[in-house]
C-alpha cells in the first residue's frame, strides 16, 4: 500500500541533516558566508518546490549539493568575470597584499585554489568538491553523481594531480 | 587526455590519503611508501592538496548559526510562497517569458490587422449606394418565374427590357405547341476573354414561326 509521506516532515528532516555538508561546499566554493547562506537559501527554496520528486533523504542530498554546487560556481564565475572587467576599465592590477602576515597569505592562497578549483574540467570539479569540500566517501559521491566508485576514486586522484600541477605552475605557497 | 588512461596504482595513492582503500592493500602501499619503493613525492603532492583544501574547515558552531539565520529565512520565504498558491487563480501573477510575450504580442496585431482589412473591405459594410450595389449584385442570380398569357410575352420582354436589369429569360412554350425553323440554325457561345462572339450574318437569320396549317 503507498503511504502519503509528510511533505513538512520530509521538509524539515532534509534541512536539519543536508544543511551542514550544503553550507560546507558552498562556502569553500564562494568565499563568504553571506553569500553561502543566500545561495543556501535559494537552494532550499528551489528543494521546497521540487521535493515531491525526490523519493528518499539520500537523493534529497545528492540533489541540494548539485544545485548548490552549480549556484555557487556560477556566482564565483560572474564574480570574477565583474573583477576582470573593472580591472579593464579602470586599468587596475591586481594589488598584492601590503601586510603579507600569515592570514593574508592564507586567504590570498585560498583565492587562487578557488579559482583553479573553478577552472577544473567539471567532471573532476564535481568529485574534488563533493570530496574536499563536502566530505563525502567515495560511495556516496558516486550515488550523488551516478558513476562507478572506481571511476570516482580515478577523478579525486586526477583531479589532485591537476590542482598541484597548475597551482605550482603558479608557484602558489601553501602555508604550513 | 581520458580518465580511463591514468594509472590505477597512482590513484591508490589518493584512496590512500581519503582511507578508502581495502587494510591489506593500504599496509602493502604505505609499506612502499616508507622503503621509497614507491616516489613519495608524488604523494606529498596530492597530501599538500588535499590538506590545504580540507584545512579551512569551518566550525561546527558557525555551520549551526548559518543554519538557524537560513532557516528563519526559510520560513518566510515558504509562507510567501504558500500563501501565493492558496490564491485564487485570479488574484495570482504569471511570469510569462520574454520570447512568449513578444510572439503573442505579434499575433494579436497580425490579427488585428487581418480583421481590420476584412472590416475595410468594399462590399462587407459602407455606404447605403454600396449596399443596395450589393443587393442588386445578388439579385441578378434570382431566378423568377412569371406567368404571363402569349399576348402579353411581348410587353413583359418590353418591361424587362427597360429595366435592363435581366441577363436571361426563359420561354417555356407549352408542350402541344408546334413550330417550324426558316433559315440556318446558327451555334451561339459566350464570348471568352480576348475573343468576340461570332454574330450570325443577315443570311444566317433564325426564326421560329408557327406551323403553317396544313388545311390552308
Amino acid at each position: 500500500m503507498l503511504m502519503k509521506r509528510d511533505e513538512r516532515a520530509f521538509f524539515n528532516e532534509v534541512y536539519r541533516d543536508s544543511f551542514p555538508v550544503l553550507f560546507r561546499v558552498v562556502l569553500r566554493i564562494a568565499g563568504d558566508e553571506g553569500t553561502a547562506e543566500e545561495i543556501c537559501h535559494e537552494a532550499f527554496i528551489r528543494f521546497y518546490k521540487h521535493s515531491t520528486r525526490l523519493p528518499d533523504s539520500m537523493q534529497a542530498r545528492y540533489w541540494l549539493l548539485r544545485v548548490g554546487k552549480n549556484l555557487a560556481f556560477n556566482y564565483f564565475k560572474r564574480q570574477s568575470r565583474e573583477r576582470n572587467a573593472n580591472q579593464k576599465v579602470w586599468n587596475e592590477p591586481e594589488r598584492p597584499q601590503e601586510h603579507a602576515d600569515a592570514e593574508a597569505l592564507q586567504n590570498e592562497t585560498a583565492a587562487l585554489v578557488r579559482r583553479a578549483v573553478a577552472r577544473l574540467p567539471k567532471t573532476l570539479q564535481d568529485v574534488i568538491v563533493l570530496k574536499e569540500y563536502g566530505g563525502l566517501s567515495y560511495d556516496e559521491i558516486a550515488g550523488s553523481l551516478g558513476i562507478s566508485v572506481g571511476n570516482v576514486k580515478v577523478r579525486v586522484h586526477r583531479a589532485r594531480e591537476r590542482l598541484a600541477r597548475e597551482l605550482e605552475a603558479e608557484d602558489v605557497h601553501f602555508p604550513e | 587526455m581520458s580518465i580511463f588512461r591514468s594509472n590505477p596504482q597512482s590513484s591508490d595513492l589518493s584512496a590512500l590519503l581519503d582511507n578508502e582503500l581495502p587494510p591489506r592493500s593500504a599496509r602493502m602501499l604505505e609499506d612502499a611508501l616508507q622503503n621509497g619503493t614507491r616516489a613519495p613525492h608524488e604523494f606529498d603532492r596530492i597530501e599538500k592538496i588535499h590538506s590545504f583544501l580540507t584545512s579551512q574547515e569551518t566550525s561546527a558552531e558557525e555551520i549551526a548559526a548559518a543554519q538557524e539565520r537560513v532557516r528563519v529565512r526559510l520560513d518566510r520565504s515558504i509562507r510567501a510562497v504558500h500563501h501565493r498558491d492558496q490564491r485564487p487563480w485570479w488574484e495570482r501573477s504569471v511570469t510569462i517569458p520574454m520570447p512568449v510575450m513578444a510572439t503573442a504580442m505579434v499575433a494579436v496585431m497580425m490579427f488585428a490587422v487581418i480583421l481590420a482589412s476584412r472590416i475595410a473591405a468594399p462590399g462587407a459594410s459602407g455606404s447605403p449606394q454600396q449596399t443596395a450595389g450589393t443587393i442588386a449584385d445578388r439579385a441578378e442570380s434570382v431566378n423568377v418565374q412569371v406567368n404571363v398569357n402569349g399576348d402579353q410575352t411581348e410587353q413583359l420582354l418590353r418591361w424587362l427590357n427597360d429595366r435592363n436589369s435581366v441577363e436571361t429569360v426563359t420561354i417555356q412554350l407549352p408542350d402541344t405547341a408546334q413550330f417550324q425553323l426558316r433559315g440556318k440554325p446558327v451555334f451561339m457561345r459566350p464570348e471568352l476573354p480576348g475573343e468576340r462572339a461570332s454574330e450570325p450574318t443577315a443570311d444566317d437569320t433564325f426564326a421560329i414561326t408557327p406551323l403553317e396549317d396544313p388545311e390552308e
